[in-house]
């Protein structure tokens, strides 16, 4: 098993690289030039040039792209354009937001999926099943900032329970930063106004940003569970006198995992790469919102920086689910690999 | 124990409600929301655009001030004297200032700034930093400071004038530099320390900057600027124009900028909210490529001018929140003169001046803009592009991000654009410099913005002009180079457009300009 992971750790090495490279092409063929950006339409002409020096975007791009590799050998990932902060400053500030809206969603997604799928799976074409699948288009059709901006609407216009955006109130300094997740920091740090504050602002968005996913997570759970429901040893079961929640729980969920995992995976690697729409509407400070401004800017120090960053969380989360199924399914196993799975 | 877990859920989901709403701890508080603080918000000597004045204003002073009118008001620099040739300039500093950490502002902290501006590299403040690099600048005493410039300069003071031109802590430099950072670049990108009447509090990237007010504030000059009137300010970022609308509405925050103008419409109908309008000089226009056939041809242009309903679009589309546009020179500016007569909109006058140009059958060209810069262009574009199909002109329309309307541009590589000026300056020189005068021998990559046939008269009018003073005769000047402008149709200025501000209607005194931007120091709240 360390073996596997170490393989699959390396071969995230060439994965970068190949990022990077792809971005960078991208970036050199996309139109607009940062210069004219940062120094405006009006500058002189030599602040031009001045910039493009000091930025070396005079030299050929393949020359720059073996810069950037060389610092980023040594962890230097540069400094923005925009902010003139260094980019491994800003994405330590807007990382964290997004880690902690992900985690959230995640987890409100999958519970109330799971649960959803499995009821509808166990009672098919009743009418707990049909209002939970109409539901869950419901939840796959709704676009983000409608859904978003009513809720604000409702929750914080008419109703005034919760804060209209924001990560935290804007009387409450944030925690101490440990982790950069306000609510753990908040934990952790004693800070109970910090954790209120934040856990409020976290409700909205995080609803907004699993709605999607919880009809996701439901659809897959029923259709994998469907698939099982008339197999042999589920009816052996049953026929031995077994309660029904333990041949839905250990019989037909326990096989039906397999392809859940695989789904809330991908749903983790995706949102974690920053989740635009929700956080523009909730004015949320996370990494969705930081590579849409650093395309706009074309700063293209944090566009690369970025890519690497979801690159490598794409690969881990994909990485975890490949060991989870192992942990799952027992009949899975990757330490007598011979060239099969992987 | 089920029981008791319960119990302990409901007891945290109140005490967490309750501190959620705990009341501030500051008597006034403004709350003040926009999309973003763009490039380089904090440190006045790094780059960025004149948006960054609505923070630095605040925190940092600069020698001198000036209104809109362009009248000049000492501000740390309590008199000044230049020599006759305008190359030694000497100010005297007023006693007694501190900076917000307690330093002392003396001569030798206002050297220390104008050194950090061509140490650091900015962008943005040109015409010091090729001019800092051979000029010194010499401590006469405690609080007299001279300029020795390397040429000639008549309007250093309106130069100087500008929020990057902010006198920094020299103090708070020096501690936050490091070998690779001599000027402490990195630290002041989120941090912030200057005389102002506003000090820095905190700094959370993507969420908000919390401004205090400074208790000991040296008292401002009246009119200009002042001691702040609330406790804090708090510059929230919110990067959705519907959800600003909805935060202003349910009283989260006091002022929103930045609005769309369906949505100020609906705000202005709703019962304690109020919307303002600050005329500044940014306006909308369309340009011609003027190097390049078929716009190259005066008759051409004058046809285009002729064949747009200005007044359609300015009262369909903007719903009558723009100004007309009576030249180049804006409302406000020197050099404006509401007198003069707009093009006329008369489709039969354009088509007899295409036949004339030689184009009786028209031609076909790309109409270039940037939503991003202004959304309400797509609708305009499209309009154009009806109006100009009338005198046989096929558009071919093509929004881009901004940064490719720049490129194409400076490149000279498009037919028809779409553009806002925005002023920094507040000043004719730099409009005229780049809309009426011929291209520059320096300026290589501009020639398609600017007039190219223009008689040679014009450029030495527009290079006398950044060489005198007297207001009135700048107006006969730049008003005298309008008309020039508008009877060659070098470009149809389509709008002026005021800055809206919507707010809550308990806030009062809040006052936007081209030079200070937002004046938050004269705001109060009922």
């Amino acid at each position: 098993m360390t073996a596997y992971i170490v393989r699959r750790l390396l071969l995230l090495i060439p994965t970068l690289l190949a990022g990077v490279l792809l971005v960078f092409g991208i970036m050199h063929l996309a139109p607009g030039d940062p210069v004219l950006l940062l120094a405006g339409p009006e500058a002189d002409p030599r602040i031009y040039e001045e910039l493009r020096q000091e930025w070396g975007l005079d030299k050929p791009v393949y020359i720059q792209c073996l810069t950037y590799l060389g610092n980023l050998v040594r962890g230097d990932l540069g400094v923005s354009l925009v902010t003139g902060r260094p980019v491994i400053a800003d994405i330590g500030a807007y990382l964290p937001a997004t880690v902690e809206l992900t985690i959230f969603a995640l987890f409100l997604s999958v519970v109330v999926g799971v649960l959803a799928g499995v009821l509808s799976a166990v009672r098919p074409n009743t009418l707990v099943d049909h209002s939970t699948r109409v539901a869950s288009l419901l939840g796959v059709a709704t676009p983000v900032f409608w859904l978003g901006l009513l809720l604000i609407i409702l929750f914080h216009l008419r109703l005034g329970w919760l804060p209209g955006g924001g990560r935290i109130g804007i009387d409450v300094p944030p925690p101490r930063a440990i982790t950069g997740l306000y609510l753990i920091d908040g934990l952790v740090t004693g800070n109970w106004t910090a954790l209120g504050s934040s856990a409020l602002h976290l409700l909205m968005p995080g609803f907004v940003l699993a709605f999607a996913q919880i009809a996701r997570v439901a659809r897959i759970t029923r259709a994998s569970m469907l698939g099982i429901v008339g197999l042999d040893y589920v009816k052996a079961g049953k026929a031995k006198g077994l309660k029904e929640s333990k041949v839905v729980s250990r019989y037909i969920l326990r096989n039906a995992w397999i392809p859940i995992l695989t789904m809330v995976g991908e749903v983790a690697g995706t949102l974690l790469g920053g989740a635009v729409v929700t956080e523009v509407v909730f004015s949320w400070p996370g990494m969705g919102r930081y590579a849409v401004d650093s395309i706009m800017a074309l700063d293209y120090k944090a566009i690369v920086a970025f890519a690497i960053i979801a690159t490598t969380l794409y690969a881990l989360m994909n990485l975890v689910v490949d060991v989870m199924y192992a942990w799952v399914d027992p009949r899975i196993s990757y330490s007598r690999v011979s060239g099969g799975a992987g | 124990m089920k029981r008791s877990a319960r119990m302990a859920l409901v007891l945290l989901l109140s005490v967490t409600t309750a501190l959620a709403f705990v009341a501030s701890a500051y008597a006034t508080d403004l709350v003040y929301a926009r999309p973003s603080l763009g490039t380089k918000f904090l440190d006045p000597h790094q780059g960025g655009n004149s948006g960054r004045y609505q923070n630095l204003n605040l925190v940092y002073d600069t020698l001198v001030f000036s209104d809109d009118n362009g009248t000049l008001y000492p501000l740390l620099a309590e008199r000044w004297e230049a020599s006759e040739d305008y190359t030694e300039w000497t100010f005297r500093l007023r006693s007694g200032i501190v900076f917000h950490d307690g330093t002392p502002l003396n001569a030798a902290a206002v050297k220390f700034s104008f050194d950090r501006i061509v140490g650091i590299g900015n962008h943005t403040v040109a015409q010091w930093r090729f001019l800092g690099k051979d000029s010194t600048i010499e401590v006469v005493d405690n609080l007299t400071v001279r300029f020795k410039l390397s040429k000639p300069f008549p309007l250093f003071l309106t130069e100087v004038v500008y929020a990057c031109y902010g006198i920094i802590s020299p103090t708070a430099v020096q501690q936050h530099a490091t070998s690779a950072d001599p000027w402490a670049a990195e630290y002041f990108s989120s941090n912030e320390c200057g005389t102002g009447p506003f000090q820095f509090s905190e700094f959370v990237p993507g969420e908000r900057l919390v401004l205090v007010k400074n208790p000991k504030y040296w008292g401002g000059v009246e009119g200009v600027k002042s001691a702040a009137k609330v406790d804090r300010l708090v510059m929230r970022i919110v990067p959705d124009a519907t959800t600003r609308a909805i935060l202003l509405q349910s009283g989260e925050v006091d002022i929103v900028e930045q609005l769309p103008v369906d949505l100020l419409g609906q705000l202005a109908t709703v019962p304690g909210i109020k919307v303002e309008y600050f005329p500044l000089q940014n306006f909308a226009s369309l340009h011609f490529n003027g190097g390049k056939a078929p716009f190259n041809n005066e008759k051409v242009r004058q046809a285009i001018s002729h064949a747009i309903d200005i007044d359609a679009i300015i009262n369909e589309v903007e719903k009558g929140h723009v100004l007309p546009m009576y030249g180049l020179a804006t409302q406000g500016m020197i050099g404006h003169d509401p007198t003069r007569a707009r093009p006329m909109y008369d489709v039969a006058l354009a088509k007899r001046l295409m036949a004339e140009a030689g184009y009786p059958n028209g031609f076909s060209a790309t109409l270039i803009w940037a939503t991003e810069r202004r959304a309400e262009f797509d609708l305009e574009a499209v309009l154009i592009q009806e109006y100009l199909a009338e005198i046989g002109i096929k558009l071919t329309l093509q929004s881009l991000a901004y940064s490719a309307q720049l490129e194409k541009q400076l490149n000279a590589d498009f037919d028809l654009s779409l553009m806002t000026f925005t002023s920094g300056t507040g000043d004719p020189s730099q409009i005229f410099d780049k809309y009426i005068a011929p291209p520059h021998p320096a300026a290589v990559g501009q020639y398609s913005m600017r007039w190219e046939a223009a008689p040679p008269f014009v450029a030495e009018l527009v290079e006398y002009g950044m060489t005198i003073w007297d207001p009135a005769m700048r107006q006969h000047l730049y008003a005298f180079l309008d008309d020039v402008g508008m009877a060659a149709a070098v470009s149809v200025p389509l709008y002026q457009i005021p800055v809206p501000f919507a707010m809550r209607d308990n806030v009062r005194g809040f006052i936007y300009d081209t030079l200070r931007r937002s004046c938050f120091y004269f705001v109060s709240k009922d």
